[in-house]
């Protein structure tokens, strides 16, 4: 820190301790005349009082105090001040009559003191009504001009509109009549507020201009003071919209423009915006917007469009009915907006943009059926963002940029609760091409989510297309982002499974346009990513499935049909082709047991014959291979579309593949499920069955290990029951006894090492046995 | 009262009729008199009490009554002027043994002149009572004051004063007084109006001052008092502005305007009208009116 700087700093302390210690002083003396004057008016003393009251009001004439300061002296002023004004109430009751008073405070010497006096006095003579509550109004706003001095002006002033706020004409009041209408509040509000704007104004041209930027924070803050006006105004009850619009607004728009000073500019149309109810607004958008234009370079005209559009946004959203038919608001708003931005050659890109994306707020939300007007705001953006690449494409690259753009395409994603409506505006999606491929991801991400969550019908083929163009991003890599596409495994999924779900919402009476849908999506899916198939595909394939029995319902249906499965075939190869074999292998068994259904038997065998030739080609795991072929065979039990010869074919396989499991005990349970597969309703051959059973039971046995080998006994044994139970001729009571025998005989050679559960296992099925035998 | 050694030969006490007369009160040398008011067409009545107290006897050429109207100047003490004076006999000569009074009645005198207590003159009524003692060195006086105001005719003609001051390229206001002559109960009502300001004020005040000019030539004397100093506007003003005046003139110890009193003097009143400046520099327009007395 440099020397300078430190005495600077230095200096700040000392400039506050300073102020502190006066306005201590200043305060103590207040307080002290305060305690006077209360002792006066106790001992009915008012002449005395007043001279006490004037001289505590006497501190305000200060020039040393800050803004700040000034005003915690001003409040602990009009609080003491509040005693004398009860006590001339008081008196007011008792008949004394205060017009005399009114005169008698007016000698005093010192301007300020005799002002404060005097409104004191007026706001008593007010409710006295020995006068027009107008004509003192009128009186006191006038005297109030001898106070020039910025500061003390505009306490004075908001001083003079505190204690007459409850005193003002209006309708339902006891002052409207005699004492005057709400047209005299209104002049007296609206002159009460241009004096003092003017000396808030003022301040900005007093003093050193190196103290400009303190001078400017201390304007800031005494602007509620000149606002406090307009709130005022507000708060008349029986202003109506056309008072309004004729007498009130264009009053205090002159006073705005008239200023010609940025800060006063700026905070008053906010205020304007703020204070006042919609309704008004709607009637006198015309006049705010052209005073937008007459208003001084540096007001930040931005602030004052978005504050309005907003305002104007939500009261179209709560009350729909309150906005003018047509189109002319928008058209107001946008039309003054895009002018302005023509007027106005510096107004900053981003900027801009949030103009609009204020705009396309009041558009979506107060005109939720005129989808054009969003699209005009949208193709507005997507000119400017056109002509912005062209001179600076650096800017798109700007975190305020992307903010604002991001803005644009959220928006209607958020207030329409409709993919396909944000889909279907104007010059939507052509605006997502500014944005960078993360950022894409995240729009698109949040349209999804959107028609997740609203249930969003997808029911034509244009919806679908544009749909998938929008999210691309998600299962399309590009270029750009080819090298450097790390992205967490976690997330992928999760997107993935958005596209997932974005399938079940397509819906549409006639199957085969459904279909279509489907066939359209599988072709932008053709483009994805390898890694990302096993999540999208799976979904469309069960989607797809059972799309064929519908259409088979028509006429003229086969080649369709075929069609379709044709399509499924070719989908499942694309996984398979990618190596998800088990996935594969378990969609071809699903798609089999659909043909069955659609009676396609060519096809099924296709189907069960691609599933075979992955298990064969594919499955190498022993445990994988186990789950792979029951799966297959507890297919082809349900299948019953094969004429025989195509049946043994493949029964001749799946034995076969049954055999060549690695561990003995997998090659059991194998053979057990095969049995099924000989014991079915258009299939039935009961020798084979025991021929199975018995070659189960050869392996079991040379199985080394003894639990599972006698668990594998007891399960061999539980088949045995169950075709003996199923009337197999060839299953005797004599093989399931001896083979009890032999499983209590294994027992009982080992018996201090089974465990309960086996033992629990095989009781129960002693337990079934003699069931079944007793029946 | 006592008069040089005959003190106790008799008092005298001069009795104005009408009790119930109003009493203006005069500050004269830090003391407060309390005195019977007449206006000019009044008639002074009244007795005249001489109490003789037993066993005296004064023996006298005659007694009298006069009643006079004169201006002093402080500056020319013992030089009076008389401007009326009338005499009424009241006894002839004989010899007072008892106590005795006399009424008195002055009707249809003139008094034209206001009473008026000066810096410099005063302008006073009053009564005096002679016996001539006779073989004495001196007579037996009293004196007895009594004020006069004289109500006057609202003018007739009573324009405002406006008027256009100002220092070249630094400050320019119009203002207005919105009468040229004011009754002592008036309101001076006003605005100033400022076309261009190119000086940093602080404040502006306008201040009420009576002039009281005595003598003439190389005798003139004038004493300016300042009433009263009212700020009628804090802080500086932007070109525009126009500041309200509004100042109520019965609050001070005002007297209507004399203009010439028996060529003796004269009594005027001003508003300067003082902006000052951040520096202090005063700037002033200094304006007469005319105070008069409403009836």
């Amino acid at each position: 820190m440099s020397k300078n700087n430190r005495n600077s700093v230095a200096n700040v302390i000392a400039v506050e301790d300073e102020q502190l210690k006066l306005l201590n002083d200043a305060k103590t003396k207040v307080t002290a005349e305060a305690f006077q004057m209360k002792r006066c008016l106790d001992n009915n003393k008012l002449m005395d009082a007043l001279k006490h009251a004037s001289n505590l009001i006497g501190q305000l004439r200060t020039n040393l105090l800050s803004p700040k300061n000034y005003y915690a002296l001003y409040i602990s002023s009009c609080d003491e001040l509040r005693h004398l004004e009860s006590y001339l109430f008081e008196e007011k009751k008792r008949g004394e009559r205060i017009n005399k008073l009114y005169e008698l405070v007016q000698y005093a010497g010192n301007i300020l003191p005799r002002m404060y006096l005097l409104i004191t006095v007026g706001s008593v003579y007010i409710k006295s009504k020995e006068a027009p509550a107008k004509d003192i109004l009128k009186d006191l706003v006038e005297m109030c001009r001898g106070v020039q001095h910025p500061t003390r002006g505009l306490f004075l002033r908001n001083y003079l509109s505190e204690m007459t706020k409850d005193k003002l004409p209006d309708v339902a009041h006891e002052i409207e009549g005699n004492g005057g209408s709400v047209k005299d509040s209104i002049d007296f509000i609206l002159q009460n507020f241009t004096e003092m704007n003017k000396l808030w104004v003022r301040m900005q041209h007093q003093g050193l201009a190196k103290d400009k930027e303190k001078r400017e924070i201390e304007r800031q803050e005494l602007r509620l003071l000149v606002g406090k006006n307009l709130a005022r105004l507000s708060q008349l009850d029986s202003v109506n919209a056309e008072q309004y619009s004729k007498i009130v607004l264009p009053r205090i728009l002159e006073q705005i423009v008239n200023c010609k000073d940025q800060i006063a500019q700026q905070y008053l149309m906010e205020c304007i915006i703020q204070v006042f109810p919609d309704e008004f607004h709607l009637i006198t958008l015309e006049k705010i917007l052209q005073t937008c234009s007459q208003l001084v370079n540096s007001v930040d005209f931005k602030i004052i469009i978005i504050t309005l559009s907003d305002r104007l946004a939500n009261f179209g959203a709560r009350s729909p009915s309150e906005i003018p038919e047509g189109d002319a608001v928008f058209n107001q708003i946008f039309n003054y907006a895009t002018k302005l931005i023509e007027q106005k050659q510096k107004t900053p890109n981003e900027d801009i943009l949030a103009i609009q994306v204020s705009i396309l707020g009041l558009a979506i939300r107060c005109y939720q059926k005129q989808f054009n007007l969003a699209g005009q705001v949208l193709g507005y953006s997507l000119n400017f963002l056109n002509d912005l690449q062209l001179k600076e494409a650096s800017a798109l690259k700007q975190p305020k940029i992307i903010k604002q753009i991001v803005s644009l395409l959220m928006l209607p994603i958020d207030s329409y609760r409709n993919a396909n409506t944000v889909l279907n505006l104007e010059n939507y999606a052509a605006i997502m091409n500014f944005l960078n491929f993360e950022t894409k991801r995240k729009i698109a991400i949040a349209l999804l989510n959107s028609a997740i969550d609203f249930r969003t019908k997808f029911s034509e083929i244009e919806q679908v297309n544009l749909l998938m163009n929008f999210i691309s991003p998600l299962f399309k890599d590009e270029e750009e982002n080819q090298s450097n596409n790390i992205i967490d495994p976690d997330q992928i999924e999760e997107e993935q499974t958005l596209l997932a779900k974005v399938i079940h919402l397509y819906s549409n009476p006639d199957p085969e346009i459904l279909f279509l849908l489907y066939f359209t999506t599988r072709k932008y899916f053709g483009q994805s990513k390898p890694a990302n198939l096993k999540y999208i595909l799976p979904p469309l394939i069960f989607a797809v499935l059972p799309i064929t029995s519908k259409i088979l319902q028509g006429e003229d249906s086969e080649k369709k049909v075929q069609k379709i499965f044709k399509f499924i075939l070719e989908t499942i190869l694309a996984l398979a082709k990618n190596k998800y074999s088990e996935l594969a292998l378990r969609l071809f068994l699903q798609a089999t047991y659909v043909a069955n259904i659609c009676r396609f038997e060519t096809i099924c065998y296709e189907f069960i014959t691609q599933a075979l030739t992955i298990y064969e080609e594919e499955i190498s795991d022993s445990k994988a291979q186990l789950a792979a072929i029951t799966l297959v065979m507890s297919t082809l039990e349900k299948v019953d579309c094969f004429d025989t010869e195509n049946y043994e074919t493949l029964l001749s396989k799946c034995a076969l593949y049954c055999g060549k499991l690695l561990k003995k005990s997998d090659q059991t349970r194998a053979i057990g499920v095969f049995s099924h597969l000989l014991w079915k309703e258009n299939y039935r051959d009961g020798k084979k069955v025991l021929d199975c059973l018995k070659k189960a039971l050869r392996i079991a046995d040379s199985c080394m290990e003894y639990g599972t080998n006698l668990h594998l006994f007891v399960e061999i044994l539980n088949l045995y029951i169950f075709y003996f139970s199923k009337k197999n001729e060839t299953i005797t009571t004599a093989y399931i006894s001896s083979l009890v025998d032999l499983i209590k005989t294994n027992m009982a050679n080992k018996e201090q090492e089974h465990d309960e559960g086996f033992a629990k296992f095989f009781q129960n099925t002693i337990e079934h046995i003699r069931q079944i035998t007793l029946s | 009262m006592s008069f040089f050694g005959f003190s106790s030969s008799c008092t005298v006490d001069i009795q104005f009729s009408e009790s119930a007369r109003r009493l203006v009160e005069i500050k004269s040398e830090g003391t407060i008199q309390k005195i019977p008011l007449f206006f000019s067409k009044d008639n002074v009545k009244g007795k005249v009490i001489v109490n003789i107290p037993a066993g005296k006897r004064i023996e006298h050429n005659g007694c009298k009554l006069e009643l006079i109207g004169q201006i002093e100047m402080f500056y020319d003490r013992g030089n009076h002027y008389e401007f009326t004076s009338v005499v009424k006999e009241l006894a002839s000569a004989s010899i007072l043994s008892s106590s005795i009074e006399y009424p008195f009645e002055f009707n249809d005198i003139d008094k034209q002149y206001e009473s008026h207590n000066g810096i410099n003159v005063r302008l006073r009524y009053f009564l005096r009572f002679v016996i001539d003692v006779k073989k004495a060195l001196t007579n037996i006086v009293k004196e007895s004051d009594f004020w006069v105001y004289n109500h006057q005719t609202e003018p007739e003609i009573n324009n405002s004063i406006k008027m256009e001051v100002g220092i070249e390229e630094a400050l320019h206001i119009e203002f207005e007084y919105n009468k040229s002559k004011y009754h002592l109960r008036d309101v001076v009502i006003g605005k100033i109006y400022f076309l261009l300001v190119r000086i940093k004020i602080k404040h502006m005040e306008i201040a009420l001052i009576r002039r009281e000019s005595t003598g003439s030539g190389p005798n003139l004397y004038n004493e300016n008092e300042t009433l009263t100093k009212f700020e009628i506007m804090d802080g500086a003003p932007a070109r525009g502005e126009s500041i309200p005046i509004r100042l109520f003139l019965s609050g001070f110890d005002l007297t209507p305007t004399y203009r010439n009193v028996h060529g003796k003097f004269s009594v005027r009143y001003y508003l300067n009208l003082v902006l000052v400046d951040e520096d202090d520099r005063r700037y002033f327009k200094q304006q007469e009116i005319m105070l008069w007395r409403k009836g």
